[in-house]
C-alpha cells in the first residue's frame, strides 16, 4: 500500500477524437480516505478521463498516478471501476460472473465465491446467485456489477455515474454502501450530475464542463467563496419594502435573496428603520445545485 | 517463467467453461461417436439386406428348372433346388421357396438363353441372384471335365495386384483398396469437419467478444487484463474445447472402429498410417487456430452482435472455397490452383487436406504451409489485440475502415 497522501493525481490531461477536444487540461488529485465528487454536465469529458485514469484510452499530453505510481495492469488490480455504460453477459450466471471478474483481479475462484456470497446477502440478491442475468431487472444487474467492482476491497474505487438507473431504495442502499467502503479504508471517487448526491456524500469535488475544468476544491470553500446567495429572517414582522407582494409567514420565517441591488446589510437596515425586533438573522451559502448551474451556464456562454 | 499471465489464465478457463457448456458444442462433439455407433448396428443391419457376397447362404434362395440336363450336381447341400417342371417352379416361386426360378431350356447350349422368373421388385431389384445362378451353371457345366484348379481360376480368374508408375518411372504397389479408402476419408472428413467446427466454434468466440464489447463489460474487464492476454485466453480457449473435441472424435473412432470393420467383408486391413493421422490433426488445429484468431479480431472491431454475425459469414468464404474447389483438387492435387491455396492462410489448411486425401503431399510442402498458417495465426493475434483495443473507441459509431483506422492509431 502506498503511502501517499494522493491515489489518484490527474495532470493536465489532454484529449482529442479527430478535430474535437473531448478533455482539456484537466487536473485534479484524489486524497487517501474520502469521498470526491467529479461533476459535470452530460458529454462534458468525465467519462474520457476517468477512462484515461485507467488506462483504458491513452492520452494525448498530461499525466496519470494511481496509488502513487504510473498505472499498470498489476497496479489496477488495486482499483475497483464501475463504467458508466453497464451490463454484464446476459446468459451467465450471476455468481459464475461475480467469480469470474472476482478471480481476474487476483482473488482466488473460492475467495471471489465466499466475497460475492457475502456481497449477494449485503444487496439482497443471494436467492438469484444461480440465475443468468437475463432473468435479473436493470437495476439488480447495476447492483451485481457493483458488488464485482468492490469484490477485491480495493484501495480505490472509481464508479462512472453510479446512481443513474437506480431506484431510491437501491440508491440510498449504495450509498450506505460506499460509506461502508470508506470506513474499510478505501478512497472512492464518483462522477455524477446529481448535486444532492453530491452534497451528501462528497468532501471535495471537481468540477468541467465542455472539456474543461471549473472548479476544484472542498465543497465548503467553494460555497464559502461564492458568498452567501440568501438571508433567512425570522422577525415579529416584515417591512412593507421588503414583502413585495408575498404574504407574511405564519412562523416569521422569510428568506431574502442577494443580489447587486440588495445586500444582506442592507436588508438587516431595512429591518432596524422600520422598528423590527429581529429574533434571527442568518447568511445561506449556495447550493452546489446552484453552484453548478451558475458555472456551467456561464462557461457556456463564455465560450 | 509462466507461459501464460495469471489474467490469460482465468479467461482462458472461464471462456473454456462457457465453451463447452454451449449446445452446439456439445451436440458437435457427441455427433461423430453417435454416428459410429449408428453405422455399428446399422452395418449389419444393411450387409443382411444387401449383402451379394456370400451366394452360399443364398443359393437356397434360387430354383431352376434344366430341361437341357447340363446340371448334374443338384444334390449340393444348401445348392438351388430343382423342379421338374415350370409350373412346379412358378409354384415355389409364389409360395415363396425361392426368389428367383431359372428355366434352362431344351436349346441351351445352342443358344445360351436361360428365362428368369422373379417376383415383384418394385424400384430396386436384387440381381445379385443372376450373378450367383451364373456362377452356379459355370462351375456345373465343366465340374469333372477339368483340374479343380482350373475349375477355380475359370470361376475366378484375377485378383489383381495393381502398380503406380510415377513420372520418374520409379514403380510403386499400390496399397490395398481398404487402406486408400482410409487414406481418401480421413482428411476429408477431417476437411469437412474442419468446416463445421469453424463454423460453430469460432462463431461463437466472434459472438462472445462481441458481446462483451456490446455490453461494455469489457471495460471492468481490460482494467484487468491486456487485450492480447484477453485474446490469448479466448482463443486458446476455443483450441482447447476444439482439441477436445477432436480427441473424442479420434477416441470414439478407435474405439469402435474395429468394431464396424469387422462386420465389413474384406474390410480387415482397413487402415490410417499414424503419420497421416498426425498431419491431419496438426492442420486441423492450426486452422482451427487462425480462424478463431481472425473471429475473435473481427469480434474486436466490430460494435454489435448482430454486425459481428454479418461479418462473420464473410470471413468463413475462405474455408469452403478449398471444398467447393474439391473436385479439381482431388484430380490435380499438384495443380497450380491446388498449390496456391495451399500457401494463402485462409485456405491453407482445407486444401492440403482435401489434397492429402488424393494423394501424397511432401512433408516439406506440408511443413511449409503449416508454418504460414501458425505465423499468421500468431500475426494476426496481435493485430487482433490491437483493433480490440482501438475498438474500445469505436463505442457507438459506425465501423468504417477510417474510424477503425483512426482508432487503431489511438491506441497505444
Amino acid at each position: 500500500m502506498t503511502s501517499s497522501s494522493h491515489v489518484l493525481e490527474i495532470d493536465g490531461l489532454t484529449k482529442t477524437f479527430g478535430e474535437r477536444i473531448v478533455v482539456n487540461d484537466v487536473s485534479f488529485e484524489v486524497r487517501r480516505g474520502e469521498i470526491f465528487g467529479f461533476l459535470g454536465p452530460n458529454g462534458s469529458g468525465k467519462t474520457t478521463t476517468i477512462r484515461m485514469a485507467l488506462g483504458i484510452i491513452k492520452p494525448d499530453s498530461g499525466s496519470v498516478r494511481v496509488l502513487g505510481e504510473q498505472p499498470d495492469r498489476k497496479l489496477l488490480n488495486r482499483v475497483g471501476y464501475l463504467p458508466e455504460d453497464r451490463g454484464l453477459l446476459r446468459k451467465v450466471r450471476v455468481m459464475d460472473i461475480i467469480r469470474y471478474l472476482g478471480r481476474l483481479k487476483g482473488l482466488s475462484s473460492s475467495e471471489a465465491e465466499e466475497r460475492g456470497t457475502e456481497l449477494l446477502h449485503r444487496v439482497g440478491l443471494y436467492q438469484h446467485r444461480t440465475k443468468k442475468v437475463e432473468g435479473l431487472s436493470r437495476g439488480m444487474t447495476q447492483l451485481i456489477q457493483f458488488i464485482s467492482s468492490i469484490i477485491h476491497e480495493p484501495e480505490l474505487i472509481i464508479l462512472d455515474e453510479p446512481f443513474s438507473g437506480l431506484d431510491p431504495l437501491n440508491v440510498q442502499l449504495m450509498k450506505q454502501m460506499l460509506f461502508e467502503q470508506r470506513e474499510r479504508g478505501a478512497t472512492i471517487m464518483f462522477s455524477t450530475h446529481i448535486m444532492s448526491d453530491v452534497e451528501e456524500l462528497c468532501e471535495r469535488v471537481a468540477l468541467i464542463a465542455d472539456s474543461r475544468m471549473l472548479l476544484y476544491g472542498s465543497i465548503d470553500e467553494i460555497k464559502r467563496d461564492r458568498g452567501a446567495s440568501a438571508v433567512r429572517v425570522r422577525a415579529s414582522d416584515i417591512p412593507a419594502s421588503l414583502l413585495n407582494g408575498r404574504a407574511k409567514p405564519a412562523d416569521g420565517v422569510m428568506e431574502f435573496e442577494i443580489n447587486e441591488q440588495r445586500s444582506s446589510e442592507s436588508i438587516l437596515r431595512e429591518f432596524l428603520d422600520a422598528g423590527i425586533a429581529v429574533e434571527q438573522f442568518e447568511l445561506l451559502l449556495p447550493t452546489m445545485n446552484d453552484v453548478f448551474i451558475e458555472e456551467v451556464t456561464r462557461a457556456r456562454y463564455l465560450s | 517463467m509462466r507461459v501464460i499471465s495469471p489474467e490469460t489464465q482465468v479467461i482462458l478457463t472461464e471462456e473454456f467453461r462457457r465453451q463447452i457448456h454451449r449446445r452446439s458444442w456439445q451436440i458437435l462433439t457427441a455427433l461423430v461417436p453417435f454416428a459410429l455407433l449408428v453405422a455399428l448396428v446399422a452395418v449389419p443391419a444393411v450387409r443382411g439386406a444387401f449383402d451379394d457376397d456370400e451366394p452360399v447362404n443364398r443359393l437356397n434362395r434360387i430354383g431352376y428348372v434344366d430341361n437341357a440336363g447340363v446340371i448334374t450336381n443338384f444334390g449340393l447341400q444348401g445348392g438351388p433346388r430343382e423342379y421338374l417342371n415350370r409350373p412346379g417352379g412358378v409354384q415355389g416361386l409364389v409360395s415363396g421357396e425361392v426368389d428367383a426360378l431359372f428355366i434352362i431350356p431344351d436349346d441351351y447350349l445352342q443358344t445360351g438363353s436361360v428365362q428368369w422368373l422373379r417376383g415383384e421388385t418394385g424400384v430396386f431389384s436384387d440381381d445379385s441372384l443372376g450373378s450367383q445362378f451364373i456362377g452356379f451353371l459355370t462351375r456345373e457345366l465343366i465340374a469333372g471335365q477339368v483340374e479343380p484348379q482350373l475349375l477355380e481360376r475359370v470361376i475366378s480368374p484375377a485378383a489383381f495386384t495393381v502398380f503406380e508408375v510415377g513420372d520418374d518411372g520409379i514403380v510403386v504397389e499400390e496399397p490395398p483398396d481398404a487402406q486408400q479408402a482410409g487414406e481418401f476419408f480421413v482428411p476429408f472428413i477431417f476437411a469437412i469437419l474442419l468446416m463445421v467446427a469453424i463454423f460453430s466454434g469460432s462463431g461463437s468466440l466472434l459472438q462472445s467478444v462481441a458481446d462483451e464489447k456490446e455490453n461494455r463489460m469489457i471495460e471492468m474487464i481490460i482494467t484487468s487484463a491486456t487485450p492480447l492476454s484477453i485474446m490469448a485466453g479466448k482463443v486458446f480457449a476455443l483450441g482447447a474445447a476444439g482439441l477436445i473435441q477432436v480427441t473424442v472424435w479420434i477416441g470414439s473412432a478407435a474405439l469402435l472402429g474395429p468394431l464396424i470393420i469387422d462386420q465389413v467383408p474384406n474390410a480387415g486391413e482397413l487402415s490410417v498410417e499414424l503419420d497421416l493421422l498426425a498431419t491431419v490433426l496438426l492442420l486441423f488445429i492450426a486452422g482451427y487456430f487462425l480462424f478463431a484468431v481472425i473471429m475473435a479480431g473481427m469480434g474486436a472491431a466490430t460494435t454489435s452482435v448482430r454486425e459481428a454475425s454479418q461479418i462473420s459469414a464473410i470471413i468463413t468464404v475462405p474455408a469452403v472455397i478449398p471444398v467447393w474447389l474439391s473436385s479439381l483438387l482431388v484430380s490435380q492435387p499438384d495443380g497450380t490452383v491446388a498449390r496456391v491455396l495451399s500457401f494463402v492462410p485462409f485456405t491453407a489448411p482445407t486444401t492440403i487436406l482435401i489434397r492429402l486425401s488424393a494423394g501424397n503431399v511432401s512433408p516439406g510442402e506440408v511443413a511449409a504451409s503449416l508454418a504460414v498458417v501458425v505465423v499468421s495465426g500468431f500475426a494476426l493475434l496481435w493485430v487482433s489485440a490491437r483493433v480490440f483495443r482501438a475498438g474500445l473507441l469505436l463505442y457507438g459509431q459506425r465501423m468504417s475502415l477510417k474510424n477503425v483506422w483512426t482508432a487503431l492509431r489511438q491506441a497505444d
